[in-house]
């Protein structure tokens, strides 16, 4: 652990947080992988699913694991297709695990695991209305963005590429834009790859990345989660100095003068043919 | 939807699968056999209505009721 390297607190839906990744559970070859990857990504907020209980296996107590690791737990309604099954599966996540914290995500079809921002955004009127802190999967538009935040979400959390494709920063401009327009968090959630897509969504601005193949699925997920750790800080501390403007052509670095004598650039064939 | 279809014996069906329900059964009862106790972060709807821990033990069943008995498990 080095639990100095993020110096800056953050929040997102009134928690408070250090640790700008938030980090899925799924997908490990083991709980104890899990637990190592989770700690060396020195996450502080980890998220779950809520599936049936099967008859006859005594559930497996995933949540007391995870909470007496100290994690935040962000409960999701992964696979809801229809505003009903996402509300009742919020309302079932603020009940079993006492928090109305909610990664709010409707997908419209199995193969591109794409938002319904339709049906996303009713879902989202309904929960806020009834009380939760919804933090919605969107797609990466700032228009519903916008509209996701009128509603009264507690953040935003715009796709990277689809989820688990490992794709990356697609669209870094509607990101920057989605920035520049909401007030609330910017969690760029699905698509990450590898550690420097971590670092380009904070070095644009964004509060926190949300990820979960990424670190699962690498070869070695411990290490890759230590890895996207020293991105995040990387590119937040980044975005934090402010970066150098664009030039189009060079710019010594060197001082011109005082030269060796006879060094004289080559003439330009475009300007003197 | 409440089926209406008369039947001989009484039924709910528990995640999906279609069970006996004995006479005067409680929400508590079906969960007993989930294993399922007030320790454990799971959550019950009945009929896509979430019923409350604290509900569980008066909770009366009715045939043709459906129980959802959620956890949480590994999710990204």
């Amino acid at each position: 652990m080095e639990p100095e390297l993020e110096r800056e607190r953050w929040e997102l839906g009134g928690v408070a947080l250090r640790s700008r990744l938030v980090v899925g559970t799924a997908r490990y070859p083991s709980v104890q992988v899990m637990l190592d990857a989770l700690a060396a990504s020195g996450t502080n907020m980890v998220t779950v699913a809520l599936r049936r209980v099967s008859p006859g296996s005594g559930p497996e107590n995933l949540y007391r694991i995870l909470a007496d690791h100290g994690y935040h737990i962000l409960p999701n309604t992964a696979g809801c297709y229809t505003v009903k099954d996402a509300v009742l599966t919020a309302e079932l996540a603020r009940e079993a695990l006492g928090t109305s914290l909610i990664k709010l995500e409707l997908i419209a079809d199995d193969e591109t695991l794409l938002p319904d921002v339709v049906q996303l955004l009713e879902a989202a009127r309904i929960l806020v209305h009834e009380g939760f802190v919804v933090l919605p999967y969107t797609n990466d538009d700032p228009v519903t963005a916008q509209k996701l935040e009128d509603i009264g979400c507690a953040a935003i959390m715009p796709l990277a590429a689809p989820i688990g494709s490992g794709l990356g920063i697609r669209n870094p401009h509607n990101l920057q834009m989605i920035r520049s327009r909401v007030r609330t968090p910017v969690v760029v959630d699905a698509g990450v790859g590898t550690a420097s897509d971590v670092a380009i969504v904070l070095e644009l601005g964004c509060d926190a990345v949300l990820l979960n193949s990424a670190i699962a699925r690498a070869h070695d997920p411990v290490r890759m989660a230590r890895a996207v750790r020293h991105a995040a800080v990387a590119g937040r501390e980044a975005f934090l100095a402010g970066r150098m403007p664009r030039r189009m052509l060079a710019d010594p670095t060197s001082p011109m003068a005082g030269r060796v004598e006879g060094s004289v650039p080559p003439a330009d064939p475009a300007r003197h043919p | 939807m409440n089926d209406t279809t008369p039947r001989a014996d009484a039924w709910i069906a528990v995640n999906g699968e279609v069970q006996p329900l004995p006479p005067g059964a409680s929400l508590a009862d079906v969960l007993d056999r989930l294993h399922v106790d007030s320790e454990t972060a799971v959550a019950v709807a009945v009929n896509e209505r979430v019923v409350r821990r604290v509900e569980w033990a008066t909770h009366r069943l009715a045939s043709g009721d459906r129980v959802e008995v959620v956890r949480p498990m590994q999710g990204g």
